[in-house]
């Protein structure tokens, strides 16, 4: 019968104040400070992710296309970086060349080269970009297209990194 | 102690807006910023360290 009563007890007056975890003003600012610490350490990962991707843009050099194949005026589509960034190559003039990634920074409509007005037109709501920059010129829009950086080598054009546009 | 609890706070909410920062430039693409926020994190760490360390002073000269 004593051990009955021992065991509700027991289990009635459960609060050990001995056991109790101290957390009091004090204890409380001093995880605040293991916190701060905890928020810096966590920040280190991305500058280390971050470091992986620049790396991973800088590999990737994609062959389009050689000079000779495109006429003053002529687009080129390829893809880069992945297969799922269609992107354009136009050429201006003898020299310059110019490549995009054309998914309409609107909707992602597919945007095409308009030869005979010389922008970059997006049939689903009337988006124009400049060929020089890939500046919006008119229509919905809010962002530049993403230009891709070009590189010339013995008559060969080069895919060599992708300028995101900011914003 | 109760203005090292206010004091904390504040350094607290410095430094949650500075990660919520971070993990937005992060997921922008825009990586040359990430070290300027990794290092003003720092910073704030080392002046709560600093915080703690005088308030603890105060309080064992109160003890006293």
């Amino acid at each position: 019968m004593r051990k009955m009563e021992e065991f509700l007890r027991k289990i009635a007056f459960n609060i050990r104040r001995d056991r109790e975890l101290d957390l009091n003003r004090r204890g409380f600012i001093a995880s605040t400070l293991s916190l701060m610490g905890v928020f810096f350490v966590s920040s280190t990962p991305l500058i280390a992710l971050s470091k992986n991707r620049k790396e991973e843009a800088h590999e990737s050099e994609v062959f389009i296309a050689n000079e000779g194949d495109l006429e003053i005026g002529e687009s080129f589509s390829f893809q880069f970086p992945d297969e799922n960034d269609p992107a354009l190559l136009i050429r201006l003039s003898e020299t310059e060349y110019r490549a995009y990634n054309i998914k309409c920074t609107h909707l992602m409509c597919p945007v095409y080269w308009e030869k005979e007005e010389g922008h970059l037109e997006c049939p689903c709501h009337n988006g124009f970009f400049n060929v020089e920059d890939g500046s919006v010129i008119a229509g919905p829009p809010q962002r530049p297209l993403p230009s891709i950086n070009l590189k010339r080598e013995n008559q060969k054009i080069y895919a060599v990194g992708i300028s995101q546009a900011q914003h | 102690m109760k203005m090292a609890w206010w004091v904390f706070m504040s350094l607290l909410t410095v430094q949650i807006i500075l990660v919520q920062y971070m993990a937005e430039e992060f997921l922008a693409g825009h990586y040359e910023g990430l070290v300027n926020y990794m290092l003003a994190m720092g910073f704030m760490f080392v002046l709560t360290i600093i915080t703690y360390w005088i308030f603890r002073k105060i309080d064992q000269v109160m003890d006293h």
